[in-house]
């Protein structure tokens, strides 16, 4: 490829990051003063809709991080292979994966809530990494990982030179949650439920229609009809009033939302996931913006405009 | 040519910043007034909850309590005023009423070894103790998001927007020193003991 073509495209490619990144910025700082703006929920006290707690993460049986086998309530992982052809080189990813279809629960002093992780931002440290190199061999478990997958770890010249990360999110550790909660039977949509099947029942059953005909003509007027409906609203009241425990909270978990757009988790203090927030969001805003200008002097320079 | 491009990108990127600067901290304020709202309406829904357990609480104990009248009373009479309730500043005293006069009514009730053993109480007493205590984690909430509010609005830059939008501070739910105290018990015996 021709040099000075090659030189224009990549100062396109970062024209373009830079005003993308000066965009990100903006949303990093959204994300960080929701954070701030959000009270620290109880699990007890936590109301259906967006939520942010603190709890010990718990989960049975606890399950296997894919990499070196220890035990978890979640994971992350990621094998890369470095590659050169000469002039360029870089770590490219050959597979990468998560728990986040797996629930875990959160568990503070006053309740559990279980947590979806599905579609989270999980935001946690590096738990293992791993070079290999001279000297430096995989571990059996990761080799056969690699074996299961089908994925070489050996190459026509000997080992190829691998890099292994895992994160994980152990039993017991504190883990902030932001997400939203949701109830699996929606009481609202319950009750409409049941509400319509009564109804419907009421309606074509000819001996209830006679209970509610109650001036006797052979035809249920909507005057009746209303009142019949709310007895059968009163009923479903109180049958409601009887069914609710105090286990009402097992039903209750916390995901992503559509209408929150939002769900984290992460095992830094809250106050460092602020602090990580606002400094991505001045790198993104400073640094994107002034990398489109750098770029854009380098296109109109390319151009003979600058 | 070239200079005036480069300025007017640099332009561009104050103008659209500070824009985008002003869009979030109006609707931070925004949301954060409405989280003081939505925390109202969370406490809210579990004290209408706590107010249709209550009739059903004192017909249970009506039976098993008949010297207890007055104990009795005061609940109803508390959770009338609970209803009629306005502010945040009358619910927090009118609330505050309520958890001692049913305070009393659970320290009392352990006088009374059937109605202990009655299930529907029992029933009753635990959740009416559960929705105290969800009350209780959802009023500190509540109060969360009114000083986040409260804090925000006087910030500077925020405290700009918050003046042209005309926002003022919100009421606290505060727990009254009486409801801080324990609860003073006294036994109605038949026989005057």
């Amino acid at each position: 490829m021709d040099s000075d073509f090659e030189g224009l495209a990549y100062t396109i490619i970062l024209l373009v990051l830079g005003v993308f990144g000066f965009f990100w910025g903006f949303k990093r700082f959204k994300r960080k003063r929701l954070i701030e703006n959000t009270p620290t929920s109880t699990i007890r006290g936590m109301a259906m809709g967006l939520v942010e707690i603190l709890g010990k993460a718990r989960k049975t049986p606890l399950i296997h991080s894919p990499l070196i086998k220890e035990k978890c309530v979640y994971y992350q992982y990621q094998i890369e292979e470095y590659r050169s052809d000469g002039e360029d080189s870089s770590w490219y990813t050959l597979v990468r994966g998560n728990s986040k279809n797996a629930p875990f629960r959160i568990e503070d002093e006053t309740g559990v809530v279980s947590i979806i992780p599905k579609r989270s931002e999980v935001v946690i440290p590096k738990t293992y990494t791993l070079t290999t190199g001279l000297g430096v061999s995989i571990p059996q478990s990761i080799k056969q990982f690699m074996i299961d997958r089908k994925i070489k770890y050996r190459g026509l010249f000997g080992s190829k030179k691998l890099r292994f990360t895992e994160w994980r999110i152990h039993s017991e550790e504190t883990v902030y949650i932001l997400g939203t909660a949701q109830k699996e039977n929606d009481l609202v949509n319950v009750q409409k439920m049941k509400m319509d099947s009564y109804l419907s029942d009421l309606a074509t059953n000819p001996e209830a229609l006679n209970a509610i005909d109650k001036n006797k003509d052979g035809d249920v007027d909507q005057k009746e009809w209303d009142a019949a409906v709310k007895q059968v609203e009163k009923e479903l009241i109180e049958e409601e009033g009887k069914s609710v425990h105090l286990s009402q909270l097992n039903d209750v978990y916390i995901s992503w939302s559509d209408v929150d757009k939002v769900f984290m988790i992460s095992n830094h203090p809250q106050k460092d996931l602020t602090k990580k927030l606002f400094w991505q969001s001045m790198l993104g805003i400073y640094g994107g913006s002034a990398l489109a200008v750098a770029m854009l002097v380098l296109l109109l320079h390319y151009f003979q405009i600058f | 040519m070239g200079t005036v491009i480069v300025v007017l990108a640099v332009l561009f990127f104050i103008v659209v910043g500070l824009i985008m600067y002003g869009v979030s901290i109006y609707n931070g304020l925004i949301s954060l007034f409405h989280n003081v709202d939505k925390a109202w309406s969370n406490i809210d829904v579990l004290l209408k909850q706590r107010h249709d357990e209550i009739p059903k609480l004192i017909k249970v104990c009506e039976g098993y309590m008949k010297h207890e009248r007055d104990t009795l009373e005061s609940i109803t009479k508390a959770r009338t005023s609970c209803i009629n309730a306005g502010s945040v500043g009358e619910s927090a005293q009118s609330e505050g009423m309520l958890t001692q006069a049913l305070k009393s009514l659970f320290a009392v009730a352990e006088n009374y070894p059937d109605l202990k053993a009655n299930t529907g109480f029992l029933q009753l007493q635990d959740r009416v103790s559960y929705l105290e205590s969800q009350i209780a984690d959802r009023r500190e909430m509540y109060n969360d998001s009114t000083n986040n509010y409260n804090i925000r609005i006087h910030q500077i830059p925020d405290m700009f927007v918050a003046g042209m939008m005309n926002m003022k501070d919100k009421e606290l739910f505060k727990v009254s020193e009486t409801d801080r105290q324990d609860v003073d018990i006294k036994f109605n015996f038949p026989d005057g003991k």
